[in-house]
């Protein structure tokens, strides 16, 4: 199984912590990032995916390889959500082991880092109280400021 | 017309929102992507300027003002949110 994939169906964290056993591991770090239920002041019902697979699937593969390069550890991988996710799902899991734990943390820190920045990902939120609006950029700021604004007065 | 070429471009989230299609085949005399973009931009009112997007041409990331190639498959890539 390639180390980085897309899913179209719920994201399993025992079954991917499965395919890092290795005994040379002291540490194994894991990150779950998560659909909640809040942005910018907005109550979030859930929300849509919509990925660029083919290119989304090279850019996650170089990631991987470039913390292999880049830190001490044994083995990392990471599988990205699209399509449609309600509150609480998994929409992003990332899975690194190493000998020590220094390494194993610098490395899921970079790899979702790289994720959030470089992937051709886009997320659409679905509101309690207006349309669905695509979120923009990595720090969440909304592509359509003046219509949120709306919403809210 | 002469000297134009055949491109493909393929639109994702807020673009194919505003586009209304997934994907179209143009011809153009356009000689950027940036250009192309531009064009592209102010058919559909996208709400984005060049500066703020990037571009990935047949699967692989490239510069704005690379020139364009006849059968190109362009995908003009707005702000990313995932994670």
């Amino acid at each position: 199984m390639d180390p980085f994939s897309i899913s179209s169906d719920p994201i399993d964290g025992a079954q991917l912590v499965g395919q890092l056993d290795d005994l040379r591991a002291g540490a194994l770090v894991t990150f779950e990032g998560r659909v909640r239920n809040h942005n910018q002041g907005f109550e979030v019902m859930g929300l849509d995916y919509q990925v660029y697979e083919t290119l989304a699937l090279k850019e996650g593969s170089r990631i991987l390889a470039e913390a292999l390069d880049q830190f001490d550890i044994h083995a990392c991988i990471a599988c990205h959500r699209q399509g449609y996710l309600a509150l609480g799902d998994i929409a992003v899991w990332v899975g690194v082991i190493s000998s020590h734990r220094q390494d194993a943390f610098g490395a899921a820190q970079y790899i979702i880092d790289h994720i959030k920045a470089r992937l051709p990902i886009w997320k659409k939120e679905h509101y309690v109280d207006g349309p669905a609006q695509w979120v923009c950029c990595q720090d969440h700021t909304l592509l359509q400021r003046s219509l949120v604004d709306q919403l809210r007065s | 017309m002469s000297g134009s070429i055949t491109v493909e471009v393929i639109y994702y989230a807020i673009f194919r929102d505003m586009a209304l299609i997934e994907r179209e085949q143009l011809q153009t005399d356009r000689s950027t992507y940036r250009e192309l973009y531009t064009e592209l931009a102010d058919r559909y009112k996208f709400p984005l300027q060049s500066a703020s997007i990037q571009v990935a041409v047949n699967d692989e990331f490239v510069d704005l003002d690379q020139t364009l190639s006849d059968g190109d498959q362009i995908v003009f890539i707005p702000p990313v949110s995932g994670g």
